[in-house]
């Protein structure tokens, strides 16, 4: 006989209004990981191997090398009757830091595999918990349960997060014990805790896109080509942006690009970014990377909800279509084959002449087009099925890039009213080298000294942008000046717009770049290139160079106090004198590392310190801050020649160039200055680098040390020449 | 009560559902007939809350079931496209089912899975079609809703499965209530089982009778009349379909068994006899009254 209840028993009275609390949410999630034990087996053997095992591996090398070089060392030792028990006490300290190191960096992440783990996890458990959308049978399954559709997408997410979540733990968990196993101490916890928190964010963003790219999509093979999208789209777009600006004749890619912000529309980019935070000096408990870590939480959670609401709304009948959401059909064909066509005219931008370019333009818009179309229905006959819609973008994609190659909106011709401008500065790319101060290009350290090896980091790499970011020429008529010398630029500039076939790169006359920022009122900057000729240059300069806010960023001495001189070189232009003065004593081999123009190439030391009391520097100071200030454009003088070689028509031979008046056989195949040179280092970045090197001493290497910038002494320096001629360093002419 | 309220469900350029309009009674078998591509599977998806309708409306109890988990609690739909987790076993489906249906009976399922003959621990990828769908019907006769939607379910059953769960349907709809919708395209499968019948074609409900109604009120004449005269002679019968072959007449008249015999009995007949007509031949010539082709309707010719 059949157990059966009667319809009261089961409704309780009501059979309309039974509890839909009924269904446990826990219940769904043990179900939903009862279900998908095997992906949860997978995950935790990739962790294991990931975490304990890579750990074991990497302390048992390391404790075999140090027993190794214990033993090795001792017996050297011990046949020398010399004490080892020091030896060996500073060897398996050292390893021990070691060990330590390496457990860190296995729990935190960084030395693992995460970087590849966490998108195949995200792909892994968005198909284990979503892919249900995709199947008929398994959306009449799980859509006509008695589960609010919201209610049943939280259920599947958690489930995702939590695979990841056991395996991630259990992998770190027995970590431990392997860590301890081997004796090591002083394990980051708390910081890689956070790491791995991080990487669960990270895990997190690129999760919630997959299921995004699942939700909008209703096959599997349209899904995995969504994952794509989603995150080359971004980059795509940067590339397209960066390659076409650079058709503009006076564009400037400088600092931080607006368009780098792109890079951020991509998921697996969080995933990159956060990897080389991680493995910078900073770490996760820099500035950066706690905010970064707030950032992505917060973006994890937005995309999140978004998922949940496009769950919500995506109709059950979409699985089986390319696209879950009709009305995203026509935007996406048009936005994706015209990005997919303007990728395509790249190869055009190779090629001789812009015919090429709106060719690929246009067959790789109608390329794209097709592509999707067959995408879309799933069809290979329904390739040109919108032949208009194909039309029409390729006409977009014509005007996109019409705008940039014809220029019809004035980008090159624009020059700011000085009205316009809180200040200006200018920068010069090539045509100073040989006639100018060299300033290094780690300028402004930023200063950090918990760790040896974490002393500094360099806030410029180049000093083009050190220039242009201390540089604020505000005085009216020297704005004017450089506006004139912006003006004459953008003519250059104006008229047909591919660099390659300017009117000017065939003239004779040799062009520079002059970088321009324009600082305007509202606060936005904006920066131009200009190409112009050495006499237009010569022209325009003059008015520039005497404007003191010029100087000041361009020469950064002028703003150092005497107290702030560490020490001062020099280099000699005549290695004779050099020897001279070093036979005096008045100069001693430089603690300066690799001069700038090093006349011999296998050795160092051109570069001499000036042995004096600190009331000559500071008079030296003075004096060459005054030659600075006092100087004209047309001070200038070439003090830097380089050798060179090339093809001699008459001889029919490969040869060494250089000036003939300055050529000494015994420099080749080197460069050589024609002018005497100043070195400095200040007194604050010495204190530093005595601090770093200090505590590396120990491996038995000696360290010179980085001058900042180099002066070399003009005629026109009078100040100081004549000083260090009173003082003998220099000979009397 | 279930009402479809001008219900309408379109895929892109296709209308599955153009208005349809339909009550199911608590407490009979609703059979659900029509060509394959009607809209059957649709209705049920609309009424199962999987489909959300486009316009109109789809209640159980006058509250429109898409996202009302209270009502979806109410009811069991059996898919044509039945869903077993992989590498599952019926004992597993059962506890899953058992965290959604809070009145799932385990004892009952495995009693039922012990009368199919199914075995509770084999794994259900290893079972034939007909299997399946015999463990739909006992998980969804277990979770003790008050309807269940079948898709299709019928077909692939042999007769005396098909006759067990009959058997089963018509327990519990005594015991408890019971209120099935069954789709089907074979009228023949139905036609023992339904209460109440609907046709749909093309996304639209043709037709919609109880059968006993459409059984009891139409019939068909075999006869052979005694001297020359025409069907349309006879006196007090609604004719509605007269063939002839040699002097055999066949005639299909509406009207209650006793007036209609009364009537035969009346004329000089050399013979007559009144014959059951079949719930096909009764959508016929329902149909054919209506004005559709039914052959084309019911047999897709």
């Amino acid at each position: 006989m059949l157990s059966m209840k009667t319809v009261n028993d089961m409704k309780g009275g009501d059979g309309n209004r039974q509890n839909p609390g009924a269904v446990s949410f826990f219940g769904m999630i043990r179900e939903d990981l009862h279900y998908n034990i095997g992906t949860l087996l997978l995950g935790l053997l990739v962790m294991v191997f990931n975490y304990p095992i890579n750990l074991a591996l990497q302390l048992s090398d390391l404790r075999t090398r140090m027993e190794n070089a214990i033993a090795m060392t001792s017996s050297e030792i011990a046949s020398a009757d010399g004490p080892t028990s020091v030896f060996v006490a500073e060897k398996t300290r050292d390893y021990a830091l070691r060990m330590t190191d390496a457990a860190n960096r296995v729990l935190d992440g960084t030395g693992g595999l995460m970087a590849i783990i966490v998108p195949v996890a995200a792909v892994l458990c968005a198909r284990c918990m979503f892919s249900y959308l995709m199947n008929r049978s398994t959306v009449d399954f799980y859509l006509s349960q008695p589960v609010s559709r919201t209610r049943r997408f939280f259920a599947n997410y958690l489930s995702g997060i939590l695979i990841m979540l056991i395996c991630l733990m259990t992998g770190y968990v027995l970590t431990l014990p392997v860590a301890f196993s081997y004796g090591v101490s002083g394990i980051n916890i708390a910081g890689s805790l956070v790491a791995s928190a991080g990487y669960m964010l990270t895990f997190l963003i690129l999760y919630a896109s997959v299921i995004l790219a699942v939700l909008i999509c209703g096959r599997i093979f349209a899904a995995v080509a969504a994952v794509i999208v989603i995150n080359s789209i971004g980059f795509s777009i940067y590339a397209i942006g960066m390659v076409y600006l650079n058709f503009f004749d006076t564009y400037l890619e400088y600092g931080s690009n607006a368009l780098e912000k792109l890079y951020y529309t991509s998921p697996i980019y969080y995933l990159v970014r956060y990897c080389e935070i991680l493995s910078g000096k900073s770490g996760v408990f820099g500035a950066e990377g706690l905010r970064f870590i707030l950032g992505m939480a917060v973006l994890s959670v937005a995309l999140t909800l978004f998922a949940a609401l496009l769950h919500r709304i995506r109709p059950a009948e979409a699985c089986g279509r390319t696209l879950a959401f009709g009305p995203t059909k026509l935007p996406l064909r048009i936005i994706l084959s015209i990005i997919g066509g303007l990728l395509l005219s790249f190869l055009g931008c190779s090629q001789s002449g812009v015919f090429w370019v709106f060719f690929f333009g246009i067959a790789g818009v109608i390329i794209a087009h097709a592509i999707i179309e067959i995408v879309f229905n799933m069809d290979v006959r329904m390739l040109f099925s919108h032949r208009i819609e194909a039309g029409l973008c390729a006409l977009a994609a014509v005007g996109f890039i019409c705008i940039f190659v014809f220029d019809p909106l004035g980008y090159d011709s624009y020059v700011p009213k000085a009205s316009e401008l809180s200040s200006t500065a200018l920068d010069f790319s090539g045509y100073f080298d040989t006639r100018d101060a060299i300033l290094r290009a780690d300028h402004e350290y930023e200063y950090r000294v918990e760790k040896p090896e974490e002393i500094y980091t360099e806030a410029y790499w180049d000093s083009d942008p050190f220039v242009m970011d201390r540089m604020a020429i505000t005085e009216e008529k020297y704005v004017e000046a450089v506006l004139r010398l912006a003006s004459c630029g953008a003519e250059n500039a104006s008229g047909y717009n591919l660099r390659y076939y300017s009117e000017h790169s065939q003239q004779d006359e040799e062009t520079y770049y002059v970088d321009v920022a324009y600082r305007m009122s509202s606060g936005r900057v904006r920066y131009r290139r200009y190409e112009l000729t050495d006499s237009q240059i010569r022209q325009y300069m003059p008015d520039i160079f005497l404007s003191m806010e010029y100087k000041e960023a361009m020469y950064p001495i002028l703003e150092l106090s005497e107290d702030e001189i560490g020490i001062f070189g020099l280099e000699y232009a005549d290695a004779k004198e050099a020897e001279a003065k070093e036979e005096e004593g008045r100069i001693s081999e430089s603690i300066m590392t690799e001069p700038y123009a090093s006349r011999d190439w296998e050795s160092y030391g051109y570069v001499y310190d000036i042995n004096d009391d600190e009331q000559f520097e500071k008079e030296l100071l003075s004096a060459l801050k005054a030659d600075i200030r006092d100087m004209t454009f047309e001070d200038y003088e070439t003090w830097y020649y380089t050798v060179d070689e090339g093809y001699n028509e008459e001889t029919g031979r490969v040869e060494t160039f250089s000036d003939s008046e300055h050529f000494r056989k015994g420099d080749l195949p080197g460069n050589y200055i024609t002018k005497d040179i100043l070195y400095y280092i200040p007194k604050s970045e010495l204190e530093l680098m005595e601090l770093r090197y200090g505590q590396d001493a120990g491996y038995g290497f000696s360290y010179t040390y980085d001058y900042r910038d180099l002066y070399p002494l003009f005629d026109s320096y009078t100040n100081t020449k004549e000083l260090l001629t009173e003082y003998g360093y220099l000979a009397e002419n | 009560m279930i009402e479809a309220v001008s219900l309408t469900k379109r895929f892109d350029d296709i209308v599955a559902l153009d208005h349809v309009d339909a009550s199911i009674r608590e407490g009979q078998v609703f059979g659900l007939i029509g060509t394959n591509g009607a809209g059957k599977s649709t209705f049920l998806r609309c009424l199962s809350g999987i489909y959300k309708p486009d316009e109109g409306q789809i209640m159980i109890d006058g509250s429109e079931v898409y996202e009302h988990t209270a009502l979806k609690s109410r009811f069991f739909f059996i898919s044509d496209e039945q869903y077993f987790f992989p590498g599952a076993t019926p004992l597993d489906m059962a506890s899953s089912y058992g965290t959604y249906y809070r009145y799932f009976d385990r004892e009952r399922f495995r009693k039922l899975l012990k009368e199919f003959g199914l075995e509770e621990r084999r794994k259900i990828s290893t079972f034939s079609k007909g299997m399946k769908k015999q463990l739909s019907v006992i998980l969804a006769l277990s979770a003790y809703t008050d309807y269940i939607f079948c898709d299709e379910t019928f077909d692939g059953l042999d007769p005396v499965m098909r006759q067990a769960v009959k058997s089963l349907f018509a327990h519990d709809m005594d015991e408890r209530g019971l209120t099935p919708v069954i789709a089907s395209h074979n009228l023949r499968e139905l036609e023992d089982m339904c209460d109440h019948v609907g046709l749909l074609h093309k996304g639209g409900i043709l037709l919609s009778r109880d059968l006993d109604d459409l059984k009891l009120g139409i019939h068909k004449i075999q006869c052979v009349f005694a001297s020359e005269r025409e069907p349309e002679q006879l006196e007090g019968l609604d004719i509605i379909k007269c063939e002839r072959r040699g002097r055999l007449r066949t005639i299909i008249v509406r009207g209650d068994e006793d007036s209609v015999r009364a009537v035969m009995e009346r004329e000089d007949m050399v013979f007559y006899e009144l014959i059951p007509l079949s719930l096909e031949e009764i959508f016929i010539t329902e149909t054919e009254v209506a004005g559709y082709d039914v052959k084309k309707i019911i047999l897709g010719e």
